[in-house]
């Protein structure tokens, strides 16, 4: 056991030591914003880094994976053009991406979604602070913007102050990352993180400034997080916090070196013997290579931290397959249907699987009948004028080792249409959401129509006297 | 999710959960007396042994013509330019390569078709004639055995 932990502390110091004082390569930006690959079931789907990679030695980071995976991936730092995208946000002669940005979201004032890859405010903030540039800028527009993230720059005077000034106008929200209230613990899991205690001083700080904020308990590592997740949950509402996400750590069975000395590292803290023996038994296989356990494996924990939310009138948020149907608003991310203070805020799509999701559970637990759902009225595109944008798709993940014909021509509708027709495919709404949609006839378009399929753990929550109307 | 999208089927899905009941609801009765008091090493090895996922009913419906599956890139081989010309008129051509291997054969990319290795034009049917897949495999074997 002390051979690995030292060997991934090492590499993890490492990598942090080398990335001090990193800066900026200016040959190049980094490309965003950009559109989520979970599109189909994601409420923000315009996400953004501002570094093209993060400081932080998390080892589970499924960034590292993807990342250590590509061998287009480069150490250098690069960061994205701050001018350009003022003139996005503020149609000032935009050009490129940030025009084709500014024709699907921002003139609609849609929240951008900050911290999909990276942290906004990881070591290299403090180093190059372009970020700091880009906060003031969506500060003078008041652009809704939600942040994901468990660096400590924000803890700096200045950003501080910055936050302190535009807190009336309410257009800023968070999400705060932590995976176990125990210090100790996560300085084994996350070398050169701010320990917990200290980010749920980031969420007091951002409470009492009158922000709205989230406590991000993802990834939720089974046998890490479950302990203490009582006393972190009533310390994280202390904070301030009004709404929870979840999502359970996944294994990508495409693996390196790397990411062998790191699984192995995380079966010892888990108690797990053969760490990819233990995911293979236990992940459905219709979802493909990226491995998620299964329902009965996660049940005990959603159902502990949706009662949490239930009691305390949080919002709930689940962003793993299972269980998404337990959201208590349409955004996996816990952001509020309503808020009254900056209705910007709301204003994430509503045309995706995890609100069709929920609104079917509602109206199978308040009229106990079942929803049907159609492609068309899943995605709209008078809506959503991203998913028809050619402009926009060509950098999907599955247009990997297709010809240019087929790149620049392809939309996220005929994306989203493929994966809901291919039953074979992973994304397909029965795979992913492992049969808690199942296909039922075909509409007069040729695609699937799905049913809604209540589990067996509803009937028996509901008996337990659950709410699962809300 | 409009409307019309949403309908009752109330009787289905009493049916549907009695099905599911005794085997689901039996393992995580199980499953919650067996961790009681146990060392998350154990626990981990009681989920190996009893959470497995669950298996997802077939799919016996009709599905959509064409999957991303049927619908990949497949390489065309034809005898004449002309075979092209008209096949260029029926489908959407995206890539062209023309690449002229034997002095005969063409090279194209071509979208939405099915699962085809190679075929012609006959005029007497005025449709492709799908030929056999394997006819360039066949061929190569012939040859190493002279």
């Amino acid at each position: 056991m002390g051979k690995i932990s030292e060997e991934i502390k090492t590499e993890a110091l490492d990598f942090i030591k080398k990335n001090k004082g990193l800066k900026v390569d200016f040959d190049k930006h980094y490309s965003g914003p950009r559109i989520s690959s979970e599109f189909m079931d994601c409420s923000m789907p315009m996400t953004f880094d501002h570094y093209s990679h993060c400081s932080l030695g998390c080892t589970y980071c499924f960034a590292y994976m993807f990342k250590s995976n590509n061998p287009n991936f480069s150490e250098r730092l690069h960061s994205v053009d701050v001018k350009a995208i003022r003139k996005g946000i503020e149609n000032d002669n935009p050009g490129g991406r940030q025009k084709w940005m500014y024709e699907n979201f921002y003139k609609k004032r849609f929240l951008l979604h900050w911290g999909g890859m990276a942290d906004p405010f990881c070591n290299f903030e403090k180093t190059n602070g372009d970020g700091y540039k880009l906060l003031k800028i969506l500060g003078e527009n008041a652009y809704p913007t939600l942040f994901s993230f468990k660096g400590s720059c924000i803890f700096r005077p200045r950003y501080q102050k910055l936050f302190e000034k535009y807190a009336d106008q309410k257009n800023f929200a968070f999400q705060v990352s932590i995976i176990t209230g125990d210090d100790d613990l996560a300085r084994q899991v996350e070398i050169g993180v701010p320990i917990p205690s200290k980010r749920i001083k980031a969420i007091k700080m951002l409470s009492d400034m009158g922000y709205y904020t989230i406590l991000r308990l993802r990834p939720f590592i089974i046998g890490i997080t479950d302990i203490g997740l009582d006393e972190l949950l009533e310390k994280s509402l202390k904070a301030g916090i009004q709404g929870v996400s979840m999502e359970f750590f996944a294994m990508d069975s495409r693996v390196t070196k790397g990411m062998i000395k790191r699984y192995e590292w995380l079966a010892e803290l888990t108690g797990i013997d053969d760490i990819q023996k233990y995911f293979k038994q236990l992940s459905p296989k219709e979802r493909g290579g990226y491995l998620r356990l299964n329902r009965l494996v996660k049940e005990r924990f959603v159902k502990k931290v949706y009662q949490f939310c239930l009691r305390h009138n949080l919002t709930f948020g689940c962003s793993d397959p299972d269980f998404k149907e337990l959201n208590t608003s349409g955004s996996c991310c816990a952001m509020p249907d309503k808020y009254p203070d900056n209705p910007e805020l709301e204003n994430w799509t509503k045309n995706q699987l995890t609100y069709v999701l929920k609104k079917a559970r509602q109206y199978y637990h308040k009229k106990g009948m079942v929803a049907k759902i159609h492609f068309n009225d899943v995605f709209k595109p008078d809506e959503d004028t991203y998913i028809v944008d050619p402009r926009l798709a060509n950098d999907h993940v599955s247009m990997v080792a297709k010809n240019a014909g087929r790149r620049f021509n392809v939309t996220y509708l005929d994306i989203a249409r493929d994966t809901w027709n291919n039953l074979r495919s992973p994304g397909n709404p029965r795979n992913y959401f492992h049969g808690k949609m199942l296909p039922y006839m075909l509409d007069p378009n040729g695609d699937l129509i799905f049913k809604y399929n209540p589990s067996e753990y509803e009937e028996r929550w509901v008996k337990e006297g659950i709410n699962l109307k809300r | 999710m409009g409307g019309k999208s949403i309908y009752g089927d109330k009787m289905d899905i009493l049916k549907s959960i009695g099905k599911k009941k005794s085997k689901e609801f039996d393992v995580m009765k199980r499953f919650a007396k067996l961790i009681e008091g146990k060392t998350k090493e154990e626990i981990r090895k009681i989920e190996y042994s009893l959470l497995k996922p669950e298996t997802l009913p077939p799919y016996m419906g009709k599905t959509t013509a064409q999957t991303e599956h049927q619908k990949r890139t497949v390489a065309f081989t034809f005898k004449t330019q002309k075979d092209v010309q008209k096949l260029s008129s029926h489908f959407q051509v995206l890539t062209y390569q023309g690449n002229n291997l034997h002095k005969t054969d063409w090279l194209m990319e071509i979208v939405r078709l099915l699962d085809i290795g190679a075929m012609e034009w006959r005029e007497e049917t005025k449709s492709f004639h799908i030929l056999n897949k394997n006819l360039f495999k066949k061929k190569r074997k012939l040859k190493r055995r002279k």
